[in-house]
């Protein structure tokens, strides 16, 4: 070896003393080596020795050795050393970190950080060097396929959408990884043996990275666990059913399954399949699903450790954002895997990995039924979870006693979801009645949590969302609450949903009255009868002359300073007056009415939120203005518009409506039905509120915009008119025709019966002549007979006449 | 809900053919004339019925462009039936039926039973392929041979179902190990207790409620 070293050093040159080289220098020359050695030994050394340098010098290894590795990865498969040692080196100069020892040249050093995904970026430039990998990952020699895995990690980690294509295109490249994962039996079998496996390799690896820093810790840990998991077979329990193709194993090796092992398989799965839906689709296909539902069983459901957390959470990136693994997960039952972990546990304790399996067990249940997929889809999902016992079983989470608030709210924003639309499940929900005695009705339970100020505020607002989606598409339910607060009813002593909602429109709280608004106005959504009958609905019976609600709403706006109070009031008036007349008729008759209004509007207003208390107040007085039924005097619509015209000016008042449109509360409202807010100021604008501000905003425009006589609407009123009257004309003209087909019908049947009689008395004619006929022929038969017998007489009579004659 | 067994399809071919069409003709019974390019893979499931016994068919309908050749290779080892699809209104979809079957022979597993379909028979004025030609070569590479018609609904379930007879057949004979999910063969939760018996038993859906 000396010999070789002393020759190369007459090659090469003597290295000055006194003139050190770089590292640069150093670098170019090992490179230079890699790359045009004859001998396998002297590419191997030199490939030792970048990879000793990689961490001082990882930019001139990076930038100038970067090919020569990938050459060497290409021509010296054959040997392990070698090839180990330029994927080491490549994971180097890739890793994220910047190294202790490192150099930075001045000029990098602002991005130096941004070194290792840079190198990324110019490895995967070249197509064929993510094939590279992932052949190595088909080498048996662990000492290969070992770095050539972290790599692959590595790469996933730092360059995941562009990784993930390439491996989805190279042939068979996922099916690669997974055949690997399985195939790691055998290394386990030879390795779990020797009972050293592991600690050979980690002190291989020599990290030096210090596990301080999170993310390096959890680099750590990828490493650690996929250690752990080619040496316990984990993840091959994950992919099992490949495995026998390469001669499995009669008995699988031992079962226990470490904490780190199955962290592992999901960091990995994770990073393999997160936002790709056609790797997710191929997980799917590869039975992913039953698996990771065999591993959450065997670690004990919701008990179970952290390993059942990571499963589910893999669960949820397959699924989440893909309908068809969705739909796959539906299709093979397994929504019914779920119910299990639904179960309250045994002893009512809530230990904190408990409370973080439940929590993703409901987020997989509401991305599967979520509003924002395509309705058929998340119907028979909800269908599926009414069948499967699951919307049961949180419903139980709800009333039971000792849930944390954690698991709690997540739990009634699943239920508000998979009740959302669906009448069955609407009804379910309904029916839940709580443990107590007497027992209490689920939703009178959890319009008190909503009412009340002493519960947190995400809990309040995730019953509000159960309250929208309870009443979403729910006819019945809607008139149900419009109903109990008619004065009709009797007298009722005990608390209803409507009474507690009336009475918290006018809490002294802002955020009850608000949250009592949108669950009213959500009653009154396309529900034109309620809209009316609500109309008759008095306050107090005590008072001899109750205020009717809407006396009281319209005063309670007047007296009220909050912005939050006013927003709901306004939300609520607009959802009432839209498309009911008879509404905006008993409106416009409070004389207070629409001078407040008009004041509002004139308001100067910098603040964002006053912005939209008079944004909201234009926007009712364009519902009166275009739902004008022309009865009131003073407010008929051309009086109202030449009013608005005059007092606020039209150019002022699309700008407020605009300013509604435009405010970011609106925006973040009209994103998604569950009602989002930082904290109770923030909540200002509901999602179907909202759907109905952008259907109405350019009705009002027209209606504003017409002048007087040209009147679109106005047409429409004559039209209408015409309309009813030509209808009770068709409708007389209706009746006397059916009167008159119903004398025909009757002269018909006359006709028909005559006709009959006919018919019989023809027959009977006929057979009475057929009979005459035969008796007349009888007779002339007789007449025949009698003749011959009279000439036969005659004849002895003529014979004896003559006789006697004689 | 529950089955017996349950059995992985794909369905293969040129773009165009209808293997979306045959699909969804065999699982929601109607037909979509308009041609919508599958992306990637999409899936169907039907329940139906094999010698009395309840069998699920899970099947997996590629797409047919090129360009996803790579994406859907991924599917055929898992699959325990392959549909083949050609148009016989094209000659070049039947021409390029040797590359398909290479590929899917190359890739899947040696027992996967692949079922040739030559659609569109409905369209008999535009024939370009004769039934007999059709026959001959599922004849020479030993495949099972039908025509169709995804429009018309025409051998659509036959096609289907054959298929799943052909398997359950080899199960019968013992050629398929129904204890390795690699043959895409699955056996049903409440039959799963039944077969426990048998060696290699690494039987993961010990009747625990799947269905």
């Amino acid at each position: 070896m000396e010999y070789f070293k002393s020759g190369l050093k007459t090659v090469l040159g003597t290295p000055d003393v006194e003139d050190q080289p770089s590292g640069a220098d150093i670098v170019e020359r090992l490179v230079d080596r890699v790359q045009h050695s004859t001998l396998l030994a002297d590419r191997r050394d030199a490939c030792r020795a970048l990879k000793a340098l990689s961490r001082k010098y990882r930019i001139e290894v990076g930038a100038k050795g970067m090919d020569a590795l990938c050459q060497v990865l290409q021509q010296d498969r054959a040997d392990a050393e070698i090839a180990s040692y330029a994927l080491d080196t490549l994971r180097l100069i890739m890793h994220n970190e910047i190294y202790e020892e490192e150099e930075i040249p001045d000029v990098t050093a602002k991005d130096s950080h941004k070194l290792g995904e840079r190198f990324t970026e110019i490895f995967i430039k070249k197509k064929e060097n993510v094939g590279l990998v992932l052949d190595y990952l088909e080498e048996f020699d662990f000492h290969v396929r070992w770095p050539a895995l972290q790599l692959l990690l590595l790469l996933l980690t730092n360059k995941a959408k562009d990784v993930q294509e390439m491996i989805l295109v190279s042939p068979m490249g996922v099916s690669k990884l997974i055949d690997m994962l399985s195939d790691s039996r055998e290394v386990i079998r030879n390795n779990v043996n020797a009972h050293n496996g592991p600690n050979v390799l980690k002190t291989k690896e020599k990290q030096p990275v210090p596990n301080s820093t999170c993310s390096t810790y959890l680099y750590d840990l990828r490493q650690q666990s996929v250690i752990n998991y080619l040496y316990t077979n984990k993840l091959s329990d994950l992919f099992g059913p490949t495995a026998s193709r390469y001669g499995a194993l009669p008995n699988p090796p031992t079962r226990e399954r470490s904490w780190f092992s199955s962290q592992s398989s999901v960091l990995l799965l994770t990073l393999l399949t997160k936002s790709n839906a056609n790797i997710q689709k191929i997980l799917a296909f590869e039975n992913a699903f039953d698996r990771l539902f065999d591993v959450i069983q065997e670690e004990g459901n919701a008990d179970g450790g952290i390993v059942v957390q990571d499963c589910l959470n893999l669960m949820l990136t397959l699924l989440r954002n893909n309908i068809s693994t969705q739909n796959f997960f539906k299709e093979g039952n397994f929504i019914s895997r779920i119910l299990p972990l639904l179960q309250l546990p045994t002893v009512d304790e809530w230990p904190i990995q408990r409370i973080n399996n439940v929590h993703s067990v409901l987020q997989i249940i509401r991305t599967l039924v979520s509003p924002t997929n395509p309705a058929q889809a998340t119907s028979s999902c909800q269908q599926a979870m009414y069948t499967s016992g699951i919307l049961k079983a949180i419903c139980d989470l709800l009333i039971a006693n000792g849930v944390p608030r954690n698991p709690l709210t997540e739990a009634i924003y699943t239920v508000a979801e998979l009740i959302r639309g669906h009448n069955d499940n609407q009804l379910f929900l309904e029916s839940v009645k709580s443990f107590e005695s007497p027992p209490k009705d689920i939703l009178l339970l959890l319009l008190c949590t909503m009412l009340s100020d002493k519960q947190p505020f995400d809990m309040r607002c995730a019953v509000l969302y159960v309250f929208q989606c309870y009443l979403y598409r729910n006819d019945f339910g809607k008139m149900k609450i419009v109903q109990k607060l008619l004065p009709l009813e009797k007298e009722v002593t005990e608390t209803c949903i409507s009474n507690l909602l009336c009475r918290g429109l006018f809490n002294k709280e802002p955020l009850n009255s608000w949250f009592s608004a949108v669950v009213l106005s959500h009653a009154l959504i396309d529900n034109p009868e309620g809209k009316e009958k609500l109309l008759n609905v008095k306050l107090s019976s005590s008072d001899n002359n109750p205020p009717t609600l809407l006396q009281q709403i319209v005063s309670s706006i007047q007296t009220n300073d909050k912005a939050q109070f006013k927003i709901g009031y306004l939300m609520f008036l607009s959802t009432w007056f839209a498309h009911c007349s008879l509404a905006v008729e008993s409106f416009l008759k409070i004389n207070t009415g629409i001078p407040y209004f008009i004041t509002q509007t004139n308001r100067l207003e910098n603040e964002e939120i006053e912005e939209i208390v008079s944004g909201l107040s234009t926007f009712v007085m364009g519902i009166c203005l275009s739902f004008n039924p022309d009865t009131v005097e003073n407010f008929k619509k051309d009086s109202l518009r030449h009013l608005i015209t005059k007092r606020i000016g039209v150019e002022t008042f699309v700008d407020k409506l605009n300013d509604v449109s435009r405010n970011e509360s609106y925006t973040r409202a009209s994103k998604h039905p569950q009602p989002t807010a930082q904290n109770s100021n923030g909540l200002l604008l509901d999602y179907e509120f909202c759907k109905l501000f952008k259907m109405l905003e350019g009705m009002i425009m027209r209606a504003l915009n017409t002048l007087p006589g040209q009147d679109d609407s106005e047409k429409l009123v004559t039209n209408q008119k015409l309309i009813e009257e030509l209808n009770t004309t068709v409708d007389s003209l209706k009746n006397e025709l059916s009167e008159k087909t119903n004398r025909i019908e009757e002269l018909c049947r006359l006709a028909n019966d005559f006709r009959d009689d006919t018919d019989r008395i023809k027959t009977e004619l006929f057979r009475l002549q057929e009979n005459h006929m035969s008796l007349i022929q009888a007779y002339q038969m007789k007449e025949n007979e009698l003749e011959s017998y009279r000439r036969l007489l005659e004849m002895h009579g003529i014979w004896l006449l003559q006789k006697n004659l004689s | 809900m529950s089955y017996a067994y349950l059995f992985k399809y794909i369905i293969i071919g040129d773009t165009g053919v209808g293997k979306s069409c045959l699909l969804l003709q065999f699982t929601d019974k109607r037909f979509q004339p308009v041609h919508d390019l599958t992306i990637g893979v999409e899936f169907g499931a039907r329940l139906v019925s094999i010698e009395t016994k309840p069998i699920k068919l899970q099947i997996w309908d590629t797409a047919g462009q090129e360009a996803f050749r790579s994406i859907t290779r991924s599917y055929y080892r898992g699959a325990a039936g392959a549909l083949l699809v050609y148009d016989i209104t094209r000659r070049d979809t039947f021409n390029h039926l040797t590359t398909w079957l290479e590929d899917a022979r190359q890739h899947s597993n040696s027992n996967m039973v692949i079922m040739l379909i030559g659609n569109k028979s409905d369209l008999e004025a535009k024939r370009e392929v004769k039934k007999e030609e059709g026959e001959a070569f599922a004849r020479e590479h030993g495949l099972v041979f039908m025509e169709t018609s995804a429009k018309t609904s025409d051998n659509v379930e036959e096609a289907f179902i054959n298929t799943a007879k052909e398997i359950y057949e080899k199960i019968q004979e013992g050629v398929f190990d129904i204890n390795n999910e690699a043959n895409g063969i699955k056996i049903g939760p409440q039959h799963s207790t039944g077969n426990s018996s048998i060696p290699g038993g690494n039987n993961r859906s010990n009747g625990n409620g799947c269905c």
